[in-house]
């Protein structure tokens, strides 16, 4: 399994909180990872160590065996590109010009804009299936759309590693599959993928790798057959469940085996 | 987009062609404009070739202090994603605009390039408080503002008492204290023209920087923007260009929030067009205010510090009402 991006025994914390623990992992290239665990549990801040928007308290991350903080931001940008949680889309923006801000890293003071930026962009718009919205108002898109126009953004940045936060977020059932089946083909052309996700049987369906957070620790790390099973569940989510096939994929299903419950 | 920008570019451009040529013409006595012209090449009336010499310092002056306050403004008002940020009311004009009285105060009058000096010194130490103030408990943009808006009361005030502790001093900065542009040499003019000129190319390296940062802090730096490192460079550009500009006029308010909202309406969100565009609305807005200062009074000046607080009040109100919640 080849890889180029590592935690090497990192912890992280917030005003002396801590949030992680010593965690060690490898994000493999050309996959489609999964980071799961419950609400607080630190997947974004694991997503923001590998983008190096948080420093570490301890350890290293690593991007080709170099620690990233002491990569310049802007060559960074050419290897990761980060989709946080909350972006913010500036009042009065149209579509295709939030989208031509991810070219950012690709330009210098004196070559703003090329013809490779424009065809990036035309690609990402197309990708994330916001061609026709090209001139909307940013601010008139449902939260749908405007999700799958910081998705455009991203990829028009060009980097062969994207990170995601919660990408699913506002979207219905139907963009959430075509997200997931998009995601899952860059990684197919060779992208590394790593998102946060919630749902996990979507998750297993379409990612080939899983993380699971709990207590500021990889609780488990591997395919999805090998993670998501009933004693994971209990300790990730102190839920107790049945993991059945998934009737369409064959890939494991959670199902939760209370009805109600007293966290 | 593109298209816009350069027809309001060269429409803003236009506009202070003309009203530098007004200011050329336009005072106690007033030249037409043909002899303006003929003056410029020296072949006016000996009466016309000085009043037009004396005239430009004033006029250049006026640019450089137009193009510092409003582009102050404009990278201020980016890097905070605040459209109330501003020079004169986060307090930094008042801030340059004391030690400015200080330095008076303390080695009696002093040249102009000390004052730039020291008027950038003033606007660092309070631009800092400020930031330091706002940011205990968390900064908010509400809290900057209110930071602000404290610091510039104090400032102002600390600079008054100084002022008229001293019967000397006050003859000395009454008319500048009020903003104003009274000059007639080219010292001014050559003290704060490098400064201004570094901060526009300071801006000039901000504006990309500036439209990653307006998509909030985590994607700018995902994008390979140093969110330090470009607060530090746009603090350091506010500073030399409001220094500057308020060591020129005294504290002029409001050209900081007008020139770059007027620019945000008419191109748009791309930082790099405001900024362009902020920089020649700035010296039109400063240019017609001192031309009405010199008009508005039936005999002698009204202080352009005043005149541009009455233009620019009323559009600080409409503003606040336009925006709900900051
Ligand atoms: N900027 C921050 N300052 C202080 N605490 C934070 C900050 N960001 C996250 N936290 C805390 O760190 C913990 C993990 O947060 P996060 O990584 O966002 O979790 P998740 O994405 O799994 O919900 C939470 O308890 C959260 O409150
Ligand atoms: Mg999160």
């Amino acid at each position: 399994m080849n890889y180029r991006l590592q935690l090497d025994r990192v912890s992280a914390a917030y005003e002396g909180v801590s949030v992680l623990k010593d965690i060690s992992l490898v994000l493999p290239d050309g996959v489609f990872t999964a980071i799961m665990g419950a609400n607080g549990s630190g997947k974004s801040t694991l997503l923001k160590l590998l983008g190096g928007a948080v420093a570490p308290v301890a350890g290293k991350i690593l991007l080709d065996g170099k620690p990233v903080s002491a990569l310049r931001p802007r060559h960074l940008a050419r290897d990761i590109a980060m989709l946080p949680q909350f972006p913010l889309a500036p009042d009065g923006i149209r579509v295709a010009e939030l989208v031509m801000r991810g070219r950012f890293p690709h330009q210098t003071m004196f070559r703003q804009w090329s013809a490779a930026d424009r065809t990036a962009v035309d690609a990402a718009m197309a990708q994330a299936g916001v061609a026709d919205l090209a001139h909307r108002l940013v601010s008139t898109l449902s939260g749908g759309q405007r999700q799958r126009v910081w998705i455009a953004l991203v990829l028009a940045q060009d980097t062969p590693i994207l990170l995601l936060d919660e990408p699913t977020s506002f979207l219905d059932i139907a963009y959430q599959v075509e997200l997931m089946a998009l995601l899952s083909e860059l990684s197919e052309r060779g992208r590394t993928i790593v998102a946060v996700l919630h749902d996990i049987n979507q998750a297993s369906r379409h990612a080939s790798h899983l993380v699971m957070l709990a207590g500021g620790q990889v609780i488990a790390a591997g395919r999805p057959d090998e993670v998501v099973r009933a004693e994971t569940m209990r300790a990730v989510f102190r839920l107790e469940s049945v993991i059945v096939p998934d009737p369409v994929t064959f890939t494991p299903m959670v199902v939760p085996s209370e009805l109600r419950r007293n966290r | 987009m593109t298209a816009r920008l350069g027809l309001a570019v060269a429409l803003a451009s236009s506009m202070l062609c003309i009203l530098a040529l007004a200011s050329l013409a336009i005072g106690a006595k007033s030249l037409p404009l043909g002899e303006v012209l003929a003056a410029l090449t020296g072949d006016a009336s000996d009466v016309a070739n000085e009043i037009v010499a004396m005239r430009v310092p004033r006029m250049l002056l006026a640019i450089l202090a137009g193009i510092g306050f409003a582009l102050a403004g404009a990278v201020m008002q980016a890097v905070t994603r605040n459209v109330l940020a501003d020079p004169g009311i986060m307090g930094v004009n008042a801030g340059a605009s004391l030690a400015v009285v200080l330095c008076v105060a303390l080695t009696g009058m002093a040249q102009p390039m000390t004052l730039v000096w020291a008027a950038m010194g003033g606007a660092l130490v309070t631009g800092a408080l400020v930031q330091i103030f706002s940011s205990l408990g968390g900064a908010t943009a509400l809290r900057l503002v209110l930071c602000g808006v404290a610091m510039s009361a104090i400032a102002g005030g600390a600079g008054w008492a100084v002022t008229l502790s001293d019967p000397d001093l006050f003859r000395r900065v009454l008319v500048w204290g009020a903003g104003s542009l009274i000059v007639t040499d080219f010292e001014p003019v050559r003290a704060v023209a490098p400064f201004v000129l570094a901060g526009v190319l300071l801006t000039l390296v901000l504006g990309p920087r500036l439209n990653a940062i307006a998509l909030g802090n985590d994607l700018a730096r995902s994008l390979g923007v140093g969110i330090a490192g470009t607060q530090m460079a746009a603090a350091a550009s506010v500073v030399v260009l409001a220094g500057a500009a308020t060591s020129a006029t005294g504290p002029v308010g409001f050209v900081g929030l007008l020139a770059p909202l007027a620019a945000r309406a008419v191109v748009g969100v791309d930082q790099r067009a405001i900024l362009a565009l902020t920089a020649l609305l700035g010296p039109v807005l400063l240019l017609s205010a001192d031309l009405l200062a010199r008009v508005v009074l039936p005999q002698g000046e009204a202080p352009l510090g005043i005149v541009m607080a009455f233009a620019g009040a009323p559009v600080l109100i409409a503003l606040a009402y336009r925006i709900g919640d900051l």
